[in-house]
């Protein structure tokens, strides 16, 4: 589906049209013989180097601060290898689950959670606020892959990843196959990815909804709880996880290509956050905590997602890039994504593009905000993780990009992010998003 | 500011509906492309991942704070983000 780039000689003819010819004469020649001859020079064998720094803060939360470096090489005959190195420094304090007391300002239930020397947790909250954990965490992840024509029209991507942080491990394999038809017009996409994980809280994973800790001043306790015992913990909590991919791109004229694709994932294992609790509470004390409980997950969940795209060029200096997404699980979350590019390039190598994303998203079967301390059992599943919560999130945006020479380029943007939550007493999350890029193509 | 972000979205929603009004189909009415004619769909631009850096940014952001995720592709570690 992509053409490659072409290398222009020093000529008095108009470049764009020159350019035009000259991106047209390849695309003949690629298309109907085995071999491209040297009409043009080539340098689709262009090596890319590209860096990131991204900074992303939210008030009186997450902050997290990433470092990307990506390395594209040509092996030649179409074919590339790639590699991503990701490095992640996390710091702040997450909302656990626990629910925000009436008199704010944190309380006085000692609690001890997974925590322990591989990740710094402060289980008493951030700032006196119990429904935060403090956490510090680092993430350092290897991606490699290569790209390479099977025949003419059929091109293969394997891939393989690994990443770990403290307490968390995660490594996998994804195989993609395209196949070009209709004078490279349609693509049909397939792909295969296996994904391994492995979350190690340092004193161990606690069991589902086993208890954490109970308040020694709550005067009466759930009929079934046992606060003298709190839960057992057992090693490593894994999962594994399949995705699959069927996908249609297609070009519907000059200036507009789109694509479709279905997606199915399938994760089995210890779904369960392990630094996750919930609270139960009495209501006949205003709802007054009076237990804190793990969170337990079911120990499957089968993801479905359509995904649709269309990038389009309204004109020579205007670009439209917009998708949605409709996500369904046996979970029971519904998610729409709208998100929506505008790129204008207000002088030649230069641009602005602002974005806006929309993200609705309905609650899972089992989240609820606390338990309530006079049912009579337990639920077999239950997350107060605003996650799995309904919510919405509002992001919007604005990148400015400059291309240097014929081979460089670099971006920067801001990104202003809303998330609104409906089911838990959180305030609404709000993210500031900075990020600068460099890509530089090696001759 | 919902209010603006809302009233942003719904005038995105309404410049996409204008776009298709400047002739019948919009930038959907189809044409046959041939080879040659692709001049204006090879630019970098122009590609449905034209910026990858940023794209793997937001994926990983939104995948830690939403339930949804996936759609665009296979592959790609995970994480556990809290």
């Amino acid at each position: 589906m992509q053409l490659k780039n072409m290398k222009l000689q020093p000529n008095s003819s108009t470049p764009t049209v020159r350019h035009a010819l000259t991106v047209a004469t390849c695309a003949v020649l690629s298309g109907s013989l085995s071999t491209v001859s040297a009409v043009e020079e080539e340098v689709s064998d262009l090596s890319k180097i590209g860096l990131s720094t991204f900074y992303y803060t939210e008030q009186d939360r997450v902050a997290v601060n990433t470092t990307h470096v990506a390395i594209e090489n040509d092996l030649g005959d179409d074919a590339f290898l790639r590699a991503n190195i990701i490095y992640d420094t996390i710091s702040g304090s997450s909302p656990n689950g626990r629910i925000i007391p009436t008199a704010v300002g944190g309380g006085n239930i000692p609690f001890t959670s997974a925590s322990g020397f591989s990740i710094s947790i402060n289980d008493n909250g951030s700032a006196g606020k119990r429904w935060l954990t403090e956490f510090t965490d680092k993430r350092a992840a290897l991606d490699l892959s290569i790209e390479k024509p099977i025949t003419r029209t059929v091109k293969g991507v394997l891939e393989g990843n690994y990443s770990s942080e403290n307490d968390f491990t995660s490594y996998g394999v994804a195989g993609t196959i395209s196949l070009d038809l209709n004078q490279r017009n349609t693509t049909l996409t397939t792909g295969l990815g296996i994904l391994r994980e492995s979350v190690s809280p340092a004193s161990g994973t606690p069991l589902g909804l086993g208890v954490s800790n109970c308040t020694d001043t709550a005067p009466v306790l759930p009929t079934w709880a046992t606060c003298n015992v709190t839960s057992p913990r057992f090693g490593n909590g894994r999962k594994r996880l399949f995705d699959g991919i069927i996908g249609i791109t297609q070009v519907v004229n000059q200036r507009t290509i789109t694509q479709l694709n279905y997606s199915l994932g399938v994760s089995l294992g210890y779904l369960t956050d392990p630094y996750k609790l919930i609270s139960v509470v009495d209501n006949t004390l205003d709802g007054e905590e009076v237990m804190i409980l793990y969170e337990n997950r079911p120990d499957s969940r089968t993801k479905h997602s359509l995904y649709w795209k269309t990038v389009s060029q309204l004109s020579e200096k205007k670009v439209v890039d917009f998708s949605y997404r409709y996500f369904w699980d046996d979970w029971g979350i519904r998610s729409h994504t709208f998100d929506y590019k505008y790129r204008y390039d207000y002088k030649p190598k230069r641009y602005l593009q602002p974005h806006i994303r929309y993200n609705l998203q309905s609650s899972a079967d089992f989240f609820q905000r606390a338990i309530d301390s006079s049912v009579a059992s337990l639920p077999q599943y239950a997350s107060a993780d605003y996650r799995l919560g309904k919510l919405s999130t509002y992001t919007i945006g604005l990148k400015y990009g400059h291309e240097l020479g014929k081979n460089g380029s670099f971006a920067v943007r801001a990104e202003y992010i809303v998330q609104s939550y409906s089911e838990v007493d959180l305030p609404d999350m709000k993210a500031l998003v900075y990020q600068g890029t460099f890509t530089f193509k090696f001759k | 500011m919902k209010a603006l972000l809302n009233y942003s979205l719904l005038l995105s929603i309404l410049f996409l509906a204008g776009c298709s009004t400047f002739k019948p189909g919009g930038m959907f009415a189809h044409e046959e492309v041939k080879p040659w004619h692709k001049a204006m769909l090879a630019q970098e631009r122009m590609q449905l991942n034209p910026y990858p850096l940023e794209n793997s940014a937001d994926q990983k952001m939104f995948y830690s704070r939403e339930s949804a995720n996936g759609g665009q592709g296979v592959g790609g570690g995970g994480c556990g983000c809290n």
